[in-house]
């Protein structure tokens, strides 16, 4: 498990770059939709996970919790990627039948 | 302690609401926007004195205290931001009204733009990392949809590049506050600087402050980091290029005067090299890309690419002169690239394009919008008695108190730069001969008045100038101390 996370975290990143890197349009947005998951893994990785037991008051002792607070900031995260990745998905097809391609690097009505 | 602070928050977003539910009732929507915008204006006016009179706010939302609950803390940073804000808000606001003609596009318009002051606000108020985050989404949620609104070609893909831009950001802004908690175990700003200060050694500690110039400096267009501004902040409806221009690539400015003085104080000599270069790069390259324009938003864009490596200048110098420098750079800046783009707008409705060599003789067509526009220009060219001399004159003033003289002389060069690219727009657009194709018609007065009243402040500025720097020295001392913002948020110690 305390490998696990890092490689997980690693791949998500470097799989969302290499998307990014490509000219489609889909893959530089599913790309994106990768990179963000892997800042939601690594930020549930800054509470220690590892054995920890659920953090719920009423058993015996503090020690051996996970911490619930970037649980509760992850859920805040993932909800407001979830929002961005959607309208930027509706954007996409409106270049798409806007420009009829798929091409990034057809998109240069602006340069200059 | 009072719910001042939270006004600011509370009543664009309560307004964004009740504007949404008067969707189909055009004369209510506008007697709602008249009351709130100018309850807002009051409210940060009100929010200011009280904090220059008592010192830094700090609001316990809920009642749970600083470290555990959510805190909103008020400097006079914040205050002077927020005051900022309002005033471009409700030109942009006014000017809306005569821009935007059809009511269905008006009645989407409020709503978000009440929202992204809202967001603004907050990210000005907020004393914790990850409320920053979530404001910061807030408003630029709302940038996306006002930008992409009137859906012209050059704005979905504009639109496009700003939201890909904005989640990468996003992500690694996550990434960044995920891993000043994991090293901190707080989100608190004022707890973090605390937990901070004895580790500064840490290795983790300036990559994750590294992090954070590079998400802020994606928001606030800095060097690397500046592809995106001029294609959105030309292709945005004008109202919203002002506003984008005018604040919000100011919101990352603040967010890294925020950070560096007061969460990584003891790193600032480490990347003060790193800052100033950039900045200097940032100017020249901005009025670099301004001179070779021909499109006048698009000159005006490249142009705040360049101011905001001004205002990096001033920050990275590190001192209390070079702060309060770019403080007033900050307030004069805003308001002269507001008006400025606000009468770029003008142009736009006269002959439904932005290219200079489409308009002509406009100082005979209209001595009213020629005026303005020169005060404008003179203002950013920095000549007095404008806002605009005192901006560059304080700047450079206390960079050579500072023995910083190759920033001050790259700023020099570039001025000169700026004085060109402007006098040879306002040349083109109010002195050349008439344009081709049909006669134009005269701008109208509504859009005018609150160019008009822009301009005014820009003049306004340039002979109240001791005042407000008096006001933005005090701002900057306070940031020097971060032990007072430290015990305002955390008790005594």
């Amino acid at each position: 498990m305390k490998l696990l996370l890092p490689v997980v975290i690693g791949v998500l990143f470097g799989g969302g770059t290499y998307l990014m890197l490509k000219k489609n349009i889909l893959k530089l947005v599913l790309g994106l939709g990768l990179i963000s998951h892997g800042a939601n893994v690594l930020l549930i990785s800054s509470g220690w996970i590892g054995a920890g037991a659920v953090p719920i008051l009423g058993q015996d002792g503090t020690e051996g919790f996970v911490d619930p607070v970037p649980q509760a900031l992850v859920l805040t995260a993932i909800v407001i990627g979830f929002a961005a990745l959607a309208f930027l998905l509706v954007l996409a097809i409106r270049v798409y039948r806007d420009l009829k391609t798929a091409d990034i690097s057809e998109i240069r009505g602006q340069r200059g | 302690m009072t719910h001042l602070l939270v006004l600011p928050i509370l009543i664009p977003l309560g307004t964004a609401i009740v504007l949404l539910l008067l969707r189909a009732n055009p004369m209510g929507r506008r007697i709602v926007i008249g009351i709130s915008g100018l309850s807002i204006l009051v409210a940060d006016i009100v929010l200011l004195t009280s904090i220059y009179q008592k010192g830094i706010h700090s609001y316990q939302v809920g009642g749970w205290s600083a470290p555990f609950g959510i805190v909103m803390v008020g400097d006079l940073l914040s205050g002077i931001m927020l005051v900022l804000a309002s005033v471009i808000s409700l030109s942009a606001l006014s000017y809306s009204f005569g821009y935007l003609k059809k009511e269905a596009q008006q009645a989407l318009f409020h709503p978000l733009f009440f929202f992204m002051w809202a967001g603004t606000n907050g990210a000005f108020l907020t004393g914790d990392i990850f409320n920053l985050f979530v404001m910061f989404e807030v408003m630029l949620m709302s940038i996306y949809a006002l930008l992409v609104m009137l859906g012209e070609k050059k704005q979905i893909e504009a639109g496009f590049k700003l939201i890909s831009m904005g989640l990468f950001t996003s992500a690694l802004f996550l990434a960044a506050a995920g891993g000043i908690y994991a090293f901190a175990g707080t989100l608190n700003m004022a707890d973090l600087a605390l937990k901070i200060k004895p580790h500064v050694d840490h290795p983790l500690v300036s990559a994750i402050a590294m992090m954070f110039i590079g998400v802020f400096g994606l928001k606030a267009a800095m060097m690397p980091f500046h592809f995106w501004l001029p294609d959105v902040h030309s292709a945005a409806p004008t109202p919203i290029s002002a506003m984008l221009s005018g604040i919000l690539i100011k919101v990352g400015v603040y967010a890294i005067i925020r950070v560096f003085c007061l969460i990584f104080v003891d790193l600032q000599g480490y990347f003060q090299g790193f800052i100033l270069t950039m900045a200097c790069i940032t100017m020249f390259v901005g009025a670099l890309g301004a001179v070779a324009q021909t499109d006048i938003k698009r000159l005006l864009a490249y142009s705040s690419v360049s101011q905001i490596g001004y205002i990096l200048m001033g920050v990275g110098f590190f001192t209390v002169g070079g702060m309060s420098a770019a403080l007033f750079y900050i307030i004069s800046h805003g308001v002269i690239k507001s008006s400025l783009f606000l009468a770029a707008g003008i142009l736009k409705k006269m002959r439904g394009s932005t290219e200079m060599s489409d308009h002509g003789d406009m100082i005979n067509t209209s001595p009213a919008f020629t005026t303005i526009f020169f005060i404008g220009v003179i203002s950013l060219g920095g000549i007095p008695p404008s806002g605009g001399f005192f901006m560059k004159f304080q700047l450079i003033k206390a960079g050579l108190d500072g023995a910083f003289y190759i920033p001050v002389i790259v700023a020099f060069m570039v001025s000169l730069m700026t004085l060109f690219y402007l006098f040879r727009s306002w040349q083109k657009i109010c002195l050349s001969g008439p344009p081709q194709g049909n006669p134009l018609a005269r701008p109208s007065v509504k859009l005018l008045i609150p160019v008009g009243i822009l301009a005014m402040l820009c003049l306004v500025l340039g002979l109240a100038a001791s005042p407000v720097s008096g006001l933005t020295q005090a701002a900057a001392e306070q940031l020097f101390s971060p032990e007072l913002y430290i015990r305002a948020v955390m008790g005594a110690m």
